[in-house]
């Protein structure tokens, strides 16, 4: 028997981040990437989240047992802590996209793992607005998900960003028009996303008074699951044959 | 925080719309809606309260207020308390041992108490958003905390010994809480205290030495602001959260004592009537705060939100805010309302009119920035080495950070096997291609799998590359695979270094380490193509549990017969149970004729499968591929 050579499989995961990272860049927007291991102040306080503020419920935080001299030490709940890494290195006008995996001290089940891959966007210029963040995350959503796409911000809060927003995508199964995946409503939640705190631009020595930006944060577990139509969050990291294969 | 329809209507004259309509209103321009609930004469909201609104919109209150602002209706004021049965004797006398833990204390004494059930109205109040009612007494200090947002608490006033004090605990002391549960306190531990010791955990819980019985004839009212990193820390240590931490950890403004203390006294002489009297409120700080203001201008507003807004417009929809808003020409000052903690720098006040205005309302621009993006060279060369190992019929697997063994310890895990994050990738990549050996059609067959991954070891964190190669039995086992594809992977990629490869019996592996060093050194930019391995359209069909039975058939066909021709009958007559093949893995010629040899796999997602039912499949299949003339199954 002669062996033919079939390629093998791209994991899911990593065809999103390739998509949405090409995707970005198209928008200007460079790779950058950091550690999974952080100190409590890129992970938190450079993102105005003070210790013993109740905004530290919104992410459970693994801590590493042994500190070191820059503080105590966790595992990132989110990119955007790459961010902060980003601006101190980097003058504006800039453009950052960070892809990696976060960790939630969250219990587990069908749609949430302790550890998951989030992608953290960033845009810092003069007079960078919410237009230009509506724009960009628009034309962002279209090319991941086609191109007559919409979306749409409501208010919400997360503590480096002032205004801060949820953003929603027309639903790309039925577009728009209503059924189980949107659970009828037209809309999938997407993201996180708002103008940059001015106490994150203080913290990387920005005047906010001259630069302005936004960020934006998805859980892009989620929107693999969305794609493919996978069921089970946990089969992501199970390495199992009978999922790779399928992609 | 459950929000009920019926309660929010106290707030405003006119009906208010359907809950749905106020879900909608409230979703648009605050807050995010979990769900609404029917009852029978109510309805629910589940509003979502974000933590920079815990200050002020856990409460009845804080939602009327944002509904009044957004659908510009005027919202009923409180009503000043005239009624009340007061006896300016009636004295209680309180020492606050600090006033930064203790903003605010305000404590006042009332006599002529009978402790019963509530009235209906109260009753069913609280029954809406899932609490239980108690007695009046109780279940009016907890109406006023859901009502306007201070939590309240009620001591037995003939219970309290000496004067009632605000203290941190002393080491050693402890409490039994309301509900009996024994507390061990200590000096980090703010508690109301009398001359025989604790009564209460301040802003988290009640004593039981005096709490409010059915034989509780006076009461000693409390409405205080504690301070909310003391409160936070406090019930995190007592692993105690309650309605009442809950507030008190997200601050609150110190005026709403009076607010809830006045509305604790007047439900109490409503509900309770009779020989009820009231004496003066003790307090410890009647200092109102500096009101506050920010100073901006109209450029702010236009630079942050992309969109230029009438001046008109910003005082309209900051004055629905109870903001005062004046311009003085191009000058705007906001004097914010002093319950509203969140508003105190410029892109606060930008907020509040963004979202009153409406993000629909601002135009999508695309800035120009010129910028320029600069390669990632990590990033390349791991899209590099996929882009070779796939070629190579390698698969990429993601597995876990958090495992049983390692070097970097997890202070707080979630399970004690995953305590530890990863030392290496190849442990768990050996395991995973023995684990998926099974589930390939051939026993000769490689499983060829690698990973890309973060790896921690003491004061160091990498990426690493594993790459493994894994058969059945050593048997089938070939030598050299990954040297060779080492060897590709250097001249692909540019690189220079060597790595070692691994033996076990049946499987061979090897780890790279440190990937960003590699790439540093690695020379100019890597030509990256994923493009090809894309299958971007997949719809993941789901794994069954089940067994699955796997058969084989060879058949002779003329010479110039297409395998794949014979593969399309083969799947569209074995049907939906098909789940892998048919694939092709025998083939020679003889007399003029062709023999191929196809392996398939059948499986049912529900159940297992019969041979008999995977017979019939098999007989099915055979005599449609017997009816094409010259093609003759072998038996």
């Amino acid at each position: 028997m002669e062996e033919i050579k079939q390629p093998g499989h791209l994991h899911p995961m990593t065809q999103m981040i390739h998509q949405a990272t090409r995707a970005l860049e198209r928008l200007g927007f460079s790779v950058a990437l950091g550690p999974e291991i952080e100190t409590e102040y890129y992970n938190f306080d450079a993102l105005n989240v003070p210790a013993d503020h109740p905004a530290r419920d919104m992410q459970d935080t693994f801590w590493l047992t042994a500190d070191n001299k820059d503080g105590r030490r966790l595992l990132r709940t989110h990119t955007t802590a790459v961010d902060v890494h980003y601006m101190e290195k980097n003058k504006p006008p800039l453009a950052a996209v960070s892809i990696g995996r976060v960790f939630r001290n969250e219990a587990t089940d069908a749609t949430h793992e302790a550890q998951f891959f989030q992608l953290d966007g960033l845009m810092v210029g003069r007079d960078i607005s919410m237009a230009n963040l509506k724009a960009v995350l628009e034309k962002f959503f279209q090319e991941l998900f086609g191109l007559e796409l919409k979306i749409r911000l409501r208010p919400s809060y997360f503590p480096f960003v002032e205004p801060g927003a949820e953003l929603d995508v027309s639903c790309f199964r039925c577009a728009g028009k209503g059924c189980p995946l949107c659970k009828q409503t037209g809309w999938i939640e997407i993201l996180g996303t708002g103008m940059l705190h001015p106490n994150v631009l203080q913290a990387v020595q920005l005047d906010p008074e001259v630069w302005s930006g936004f960020a934006f944060g998805v859980g892009l577990d989620r929107l693999v699951m969305l794609k493919h139509g996978i069921g089970d969050i946990r089969w992501l990291c199970s390495g199992d044959w009978r999922f790779i294969k399928q992609f | 925080m459950l929000i009920s329809h019926k309660w929010l209507q106290n707030y405003f004259d006119k009906s208010l719309p359907w809950a749905k309509d106020v879900a909608q209103a409230l979703a648009d321009h605050i807050f995010e809606i979990d769900e609404i609930r029917d009852l029978a004469n109510d309805q629910v909201l589940d509003v979502d309260v974000q933590p920079n609104r815990a200050h002020d919109c856990l409460s009845h209150r804080g939602i009327a207020r944002e509904l009044s602002a957004i659908l510009n209706r005027s919202i009923a004021a409180l009503p000043i308390s005239a009624d009340l049965s007061l006896d300016k004797d009636m004295t209680v006398k309180v020492v606050v041992d600090d006033a930064k833990l203790c903003r605010r204390y305000q404590a006042r004494v009332v006599s002529g108490v009978a402790i019963a059930e509530s009235p209906e109205w109260l009753k069913e109040a609280l029954e809406s958003i899932d609490q239980r009612p108690i007695n009046n007494v109780v279940d009016i200090a907890n109406y006023v905390m859901f009502d306007l947002g201070q939590p309240l608490h009620a001591f037995d006033a003939d219970k309290v010994v000496g004067d009632v004090v605000v203290r941190l605990a002393r080491a050693g002391e402890a409490m039994t809480t309301l509900d009996d549960q024994e507390l061990t306190l200590d000096p980090t531990i703010l508690i109301i205290a009398d001359d025989q010791g604790p009564l209460g955990v301040a802003g988290i819980k009640g004593g039981k030495r005096a709490g409010v019985t059915q034989e509780t004839k006076r009461l000693i009212l409390e409405a205080a602001n504690f301070d909310p990193v003391l409160t936070r820390r406090a019930s995190a240590k007592l692993t105690l959260r309650t309605d009442a931490s809950k507030r008190f950890e997200n601050g609150m403004t110190v005026t709403l004592t009076a607010e809830a203390m006045d509305k604790f006294s007047q439900l109490l002489q409503q509900t309770i009537g009779g020989d009820i009297k009231f004496g003066p409120v003790t307090d410890t700080n009647p200092k109102l705060p500096t009101k506050r203001a920010v100073e901006m201008e109209s450029k702010d507003f236009t630079r942050l939100l992309g969109v230029e807004i009438k001046p008109e417009t910003i005082v309209d929809i900051l004055t629905r805010l109870r903001c005062k808003a004046t311009w003085h020409e191009d000058q705007l000052r906001v004097v914010v309302p002093e319950d509203r903690l969140d508003l105190n720098v410029q892109a606060d006040i930008v907020e509040e009119v963004g979202r009153l205005y409406g993000y629909d309302n601002i135009p999508n621009e695309l800035p120009d920035l010129g910028l320029k993006t600069a390669p990632n060279k990590s990033e390349q060369l791991s899209n590099k080495i996929r882009e070779v190992l796939i070629s190579q019929g390698f698969s990429e697997i993601h597995s876990h950070t958090l495992v049983a063994k390692g070097e970097v310890e997890i202070a707080n895990p979630l399970a004690s096997d995953k305590n530890f994050l990863r030392a290496d990738l190849s442990t768990s990549l050996q395991q995973k291609i023995a684990g998926n050996l099974p589930h390939l059609l051939f026993e000769k067959e490689a499983m060829k799998l690698f990973e890309i991954g973060h790896v921690f070891s003491v004061g160091k964190e990498r990426i690493n590359l594993a790459i493994g190669i894994g058969w059945r039995t050593a048997k089938y086992k070939q030598e050299g695979v990954l040297t060779e594809i080492w060897g590709g992977l250097k001249k692909s990629c540019g690189l220079k270094v060597d790595v070692e490869t691994k033996q076990t019996d049946a499987l061979e592996y090897l780890e790279m380490e440190d990937l960003e060093t590699l790439a540093d050194e690695m020379g100019g930019p890597l030509d990256v193509d994923l493009t090809p391995y894309l299958k971007l359209d997949v719809r993941f069909q789901p794994v069954s549990l089940y067994p699955r039975i796997v058969r084989d058939l060879a058949l002779f066909v003329p010479i110039d017969t297409e395998s794949s021709a014979i593969g399309t009958i083969i799947a569209d007559q074995a049907g939906e149970l098909l789940v892998e093949g048919p694939t092709l893995f025998d083939q020679f010629e003889k007399e003029g004729r062709v023999s191929y040899a196809f392996r398939s796999a059948f499986q049912a997602v529900d159940r297992t499968l019969t041979d008999d039912e995977v017979n019939q499949i098999m007989d099915r299949v055979i005599s449609t591929l017997e009816q094409q003339e010259d093609w003759e199954v072998r038996k």
